[in-house]
């Protein structure tokens, strides 16, 4: 049987004596913690040195990691939480976000105007994510980045399908009370300069 | 910002909006390649055992003391050529009248 066939749980418990198990779980998920991490860092830079960490940290306590029933993907993401957690606590200012690089590809389109009306939207929107609690930022990852159901959200979050569902429906509210809140901002500052 | 009125949507619109936004982003496969990489290899920390640890040292050893043999013996044949031609040198400057 090759480590392909074998799943996540069967793989941790090799992945301590065996360097390909190991290798064949980060195979399977380093592009959704980097997506996790990259989501709640806003740049590659850090997405790469947080991903680094993150399985860096999975390898020395692999060992002693135990089936408790949670995907091996909830322990990765815990690991990935505490790790971001940090990083912001450690950074005095907000981080310069180049979401440029990221909106130009996520949209391609004929007009220009349009383009830039998308760009804006999606950059206050990613502004205003970011500017959630932490649980509800990964709720939202989870959903839309790696399109989980509420039930296997629930499973790496550790709560009840109903409690994302309710998160969910918070979370939305408040998001779009923080772009009101944006919105304000910006209207008032662009006033200030124009008087 | 007057065009941007995303407050105004509704959950329908909204979770389209962030669908579109909150789109997967593929990392650097060298970045990726790398990692794993530097992962297996830390991973195989028990290689570093004292067998590993024997080898390394015997190897190192034995290429620098196979280089310390070549130097001396290249050395010492450098040096017979010189001790030769002084020789030679020697022999053809001698006086041809004290063998007369």
């Amino acid at each position: 049987m090759t480590h392909h066939e074998i799943n996540d749980l069967e793989l941790a418990a090799m992945a301590a004596t065996d360097a390909e198990a190991f290798g064949e779980l980060y195979e399977r998920h380093v592009r959704r913690i980097y997506n996790y991490i990259y989501y709640r860092t806003g740049n590659q830079q850090d997405a790469e040195d947080l991903t680094a960490r993150v399985f860096q940290r999975a390898l020395r306590h692999v060992p002693n990691f135990e089936d408790k029933g949670v995907p091996f993907s909830a322990w990765l993401y815990r690991i990935a939480h505490n790790l971001v957690a940090n990083w912001h606590r450690d950074r005095s200012r907000r981080p310069v976000i180049p979401l440029e690089d990221h909106v130009a590809v996520s949209k391609v389109s004929h007009h220009p105007e349009a383009e830039a009306i998308v760009q804006e939207e999606q950059s206050m929107l990613l502004d205003a994510v970011r500017s959630l609690p932490d649980d509800r930022q990964q709720l939202l990852i989870l959903k839309f980045v790696e399109r989980l159901s509420n039930a296997e959200i629930g499973e790496i979050m550790g709560r009840t399908e109903g409690a994302i569902k309710s998160l969910y429906h918070r979370t939305l509210i408040a998001l779009r009370e923080e772009v009101r809140a944006k919105e304000n901002r910006s209207a008032s500052g662009d006033e200030e300069e124009s008087s | 910002m007057a065009a941007v009125k995303l407050e105004q949507l509704d959950n329908k619109d909204l979770e389209r909006i962030l669908a579109e936004t909150l789109v997967p982003v593929e990392p650097r496969s060298r970045f990726v390649k790398r990692l794993k990489a530097r992962l297996v290899y830390y991973h195989g920390g028990n290689l570093f055992s004292g067998w590993m640890v024997i080898v390394v040292v015997a190897t190192i050893i034995l290429v620098a003391v196979t280089i310390i043999r070549l130097f001396v013996r290249g050395l010492s044949s450098w040096g017979g050529l010189i001790n030769n031609l002084s020789r030679r040198r020697r022999g053809s400057a001698e006086p041809t009248s004290i063998s007369a």
